[in-house]
């Protein structure tokens, strides 16, 4: 897109300003606030003003671009900026995915669409916003991969494992093919949480912030805890569970949950039944690039129905007509479902 | 011969572009978007493309709006965190973050070249109205190195060099 109209300051229209005289201006605004700034040093910044008019005009920008300063959120403005700065590592694009990599373990924020690429960078397969990825493993185990997510798949002698990184997938397992002299090896899906062991079935495997999810479309799952292995449960088909490292809670049907869409992502749907319109819009977000929110005072609006996800921005205008909602949006990156205003 | 127009480079070349900007995003979703944004670029430089090295000129113009969208990624991204940080009062409308993550966009990149002890007296004379002897208290420096950190990162960000 071409550049788009700068947020700062910038300098008059007239021709270009000698370096002595910027260079003047910033050393002025540094003595004047210096601690022994005093009535001689005004003095001397006034006479340096009028004598060229060049000298104002840098003076007349230093003081718009400082006022401007002054107005953002301090530390809204200073945090990100000591945050964000590149200066720590000069390397380059590719580099730069690595250190978010390591900077951001274990910390997966429920908002943080914008951050988890960079985390997922030794995953083996990944998925980026909207994106949907189907895998036949070297078994025959097919794992669908839905919107940001990532996996790492860990086959050897012993064992297979799926590790889910982030995000969902779907899991349809076949058995081990037969090797002479060697025992069928376990299917295991390891998420952050827990230990998944499919009892030869279809199921879904979710990376939520808060806990890991499991909902099972054909067979059996057990689910092992991950710091309380033994206090698991066997999620039976139609039902989901959704456990941390120290137990799973008991199974509900999936028909009966708002977001009824065990599978239905793995097709291309959103599936809501009587869904707060928050869960709908953070469910929609993860399929579209940039931020997508939900006002607090249409929060609690209920959508039922069968959605695209090939195309969120159609979703929303489907919003539009069906709910007194308006879809604000300044920038592609900050767009707002809100309340219509008659 | 005259020179390959826009229109023949990206059907030379778009593809290609969006593999090897695809290789450094990891999805082709947003490797699509830059694509599309680099040739966007180039037509509406003055100059037309030359007809050397295309590939080289795309990559030239690529590594820029690679750089821009790594860089406010990466603003958007310690947005979010600091927001995550701060009291619940503070967070500002969607109208207003827009616009601030844009203005923080554009000083991180005036800034970028400077190293952190810079920025950061800078900063807390700047934005947060810090005096320069509670500056140098803070930072554990002489005030003259204040004010010489002062004065550099403030060149850079008001006049952008």
């Amino acid at each position: 897109m071409p550049a788009p109209p700068s947020a700062l300051p910038v300098l008059d229209d007239g021709p270009p300003l000698p370096e002595r005289a910027s260079r003047d201006a910033v050393d002025w605004l540094v003595r004047l606030q210096a601690p022994d700034a005093n009535d001689a040093t005004r003095q001397a910044w006034a006479q340096w003003l009028r004598a060229d008019p060049d000298h104002a005009r840098a003076w007349r920008h230093i003081e718009s671009f400082g006022a401007h300063l002054r107005g953002l959120d301090a530390p809204l403005a200073h945090g990100t900026l000591t945050r964000g700065g590149a200066r720590r590592n000069r390397r380059g694009a590719l580099k730069l995915l690595a250190l978010g990599a390591v900077a951001g373990t274990g910390a997966w924020l429920a908002r943080d669409g914008l951050r988890w690429q960079w985390q997922d960078l030794h995953a083996d397969y990944r998925t980026g916003t909207g994106e949907r990825r189907a895998l036949t493993l070297a078994d025959g185990t097919w794992v669908d991969l839905d919107t940001r997510s990532a996996i790492t798949i860990r086959y050897d002698d012993n064992q297979r494992r799926i590790e889910l990184l982030h995000g969902r997938i779907l899991v349809a397992t076949a058995p081990d093919p037969v090797r002479p002299g060697w025992p069928a090896r376990p299917l295991f899906v390891d998420t952050a949480r827990g230990r998944l062991r499919p009892l030869g079935t279809r199921f879904v495997a979710r990376h939520l912030a808060d806990a890991d999810l499991v909902a099972v479309l054909e067979g059996a799952v057990e689910i092992q805890p991950l710091d309380a292995p033994a206090a698991g449960r066997v999620v039976q088909a139609g039902e989901q569970s959704r456990y941390d490292r120290l137990g799973a809670e008991p199974p509900a049907r999936t028909e009966q949950q708002a977001d009824a869409q065990a599978g239905a992502w793995a097709a291309g749907m959103l599936v809501a039944r009587d869904m707060r319109l928050d869960d709908f819009i953070a469910e929609l977000a993860r399929y579209r690039p940039g931020r997508l929110a939900c006002a607090p005072e249409v929060a609690a609006l209920r959508v039922s129905g069968i959605y695209p996800l090939a195309d969120p921005d159609k979703v929303l205008d489907m919003l539009e007509r069906t709910h007194p909602v308006e879809i604000r949006g300044v920038t592609r990156y900050w767009t707002t479902v809100a309340r219509r205003e008659p | 011969m005259p020179p390959p127009s826009i229109e023949m480079l990206y059907a030379d070349h778009h593809s290609w572009l969006k593999g090897w900007l695809r290789r450094r995003l990891g999805n082709s979703f947003d490797a699509a978007d830059l694509a599309h944004d680099t040739f966007i670029r180039l037509i509406t430089r003055d100059e037309p493309p030359l007809a050397r090295e295309p590939r080289a000129l795309l990559t030239t113009v690529a590594q820029g709006v690679l750089s821009n969208f790594m860089r406010r990624r990466r603003i958007e991204e310690a947005y979010l965190a600091t927001l995550a940080a701060l009291p619940e009062q503070t967070a500002p409308s969607p109208e207003s973050r827009a616009i601030l993550i844009e203005t923080l966009v554009e000083l991180d990149r005036r800034l970028d070249t400077l190293p952190a002890p810079v920025v950061k007296a800078f900063l807390l004379s700047q934005l947060d109205g810090m005096k320069q002897a509670d500056i140098a208290a803070e930072l554990k420096l002489s005030l003259a190195t204040v004010q010489r950190h002062i004065a550099k990162a403030a060149h850079c960000c008001f006049f952008g060099a």
